[in-house]
């Protein structure tokens, strides 16, 4: 009984500790695409054949796809962050001005940022309004910001 | 002279009677007794855990007994714990803490000579340590990683409760050895500060607002 005993409470002092970590470092801001129609009611639309990629950087966040909603990382080490959006050959900007809070995550994960929007602005070439409600780019997976066009 | 007499025999016998029953019934108050416990596990942390946790520290427990249930309780110390997530974040912890607190023994005692003790307990303990940060990284797949500017070292200060189930037996003549198990509940962390402490001497990781906790003892009774 006494090692019994014994062998279950040194398995509890090494069993403490468990070095996984399955949380993002930052949570990617969203938007959707609308559209106004006669009745002026806001509808869901799909950005056809859209490609977005970010400012200055050669990777392509979405190539060519049709997309209802979108997710778009903000930058960390910036207060801003411009994203290029190419729909049917037609190209507009939207540069999302935004706080980073650092913040951490776990002793697993180490330490993220908490990032919430506060202006956007964007060009009108192919996009006719933007608007943005939630603030916060979060893990509560809401849309933060929605594009008419 | 009879009654003188009476009067003395009446007292003998009531004498008598009292060291006879002071005999059977085995009253004789037990010797308060001191008891030193050093902690064998904190120096030895360093051996079971690796590079990325290095952790050190030495703790020492002083028992009084008030009676045969009741302990006071003084523990103190110190620990030392440096702690590395790969390239993210290196953070190092280190002070005195102590521990102030009764243990109740829950064993009965046939000889009075015996010391070894079953007991519960609990404490109030608070720890005064410094803290800093190394560096902190954090990593972004599209737009890349990037570097905190890191605060410099700082006083903070925690406090916590603990409840703590235990024994200590007499393995030869007033040398003791034991094991404790303990349960700490945080009261409070003074660093409130986006730069998070994640290792408080004697507690353990503040992140968490329960902590177990565990010491090997040696100890000596004076």
């Amino acid at each position: 009984m006494k090692y019994f005993v014994s062998i279950i409470l040194i398995s509890l002092f090494f069993s403490c500790a468990t070095d996984v970590c399955n949380q993002r470092t930052a949570w990617p801001a969203q938007a959707g695409f609308y559209k106004i129609s006669s009745l002026g009611k806001d509808s869901v639309v799909t950005a056809d054949s859209l490609s977005l990629w970010g400012l200055n950087n050669d990777s392509l966040i979405y190539t060519n796809l049709n997309k209802k909603t979108i997710e778009f990382p903000l930058a960390i080490a910036n207060s801003s962050s411009t994203f290029v959006f190419k729909i049917k050959s037609k190209y507009d900007t939207i540069t999302v001005y935004h706080t980073n809070t650092p913040y951490l995550i776990s002793k697993q994960c180490g330490y993220g940022y908490q990032q919430e929007i506060d202006s956007v602005v964007y060009t009108q070439h192919l996009f006719t309004k933007i608007t943005w409600k939630v603030p916060q780019a979060d893990k509560n997976d809401k849309e933060n910001i929605q594009i008419y066009y | 002279m009879t009654k003188k007499t009476f009067r003395y025999i009446i007292s003998a016998l009531i004498v008598m009677m009292a060291f006879t029953n002071v005999n059977a019934q085995d009253t004789i108050p037990r010797k308060h007794f001191l008891r030193i416990n050093l902690d064998l596990a904190s120096p030895t942390y360093s051996y079971f855990f690796d590079k990325a946790h290095q952790r050190m520290g030495y703790e020492a427990m002083a028992e009084y007994s008030y009676n045969d249930t009741l302990f006071f309780v003084a523990e103190g110390g110190f620990h030392q714990l440096t702690d590395t997530l790969g390239t993210l974040y290196q953070t190092t912890s280190n002070g005195e803490f102590l521990r102030l607190g009764v243990n109740i023994n829950l064993m009965k005692y046939y000889n009075k000579k015996d010391r070894d003790i079953f007991y519960v307990g609990a404490r109030l303990s608070g720890a005064a340590y410094n803290m800093n940060y190394a560096h902190i990284n954090i990593n972004q797949s599209y737009w890349g990683n990037t570097s905190l500017v890191v605060p410099p070292a700082k006083n903070y200060m925690g406090f916590w409760g603990e409840l703590v189930v235990g024994m200590r037996i007499e393995t030869v003549r007033n040398l003791f050895v034991g094991w404790d198990i303990r349960g700490a509940f945080k009261f409070y962390d003074t660093n409130q500060s986006t730069y998070k402490t994640l290792f408080i001497p004697g507690y353990g990781n503040p992140q968490n607002n329960v902590s177990l906790w565990m010491n090997y003892s040696i100890g000596y009774a004076f």
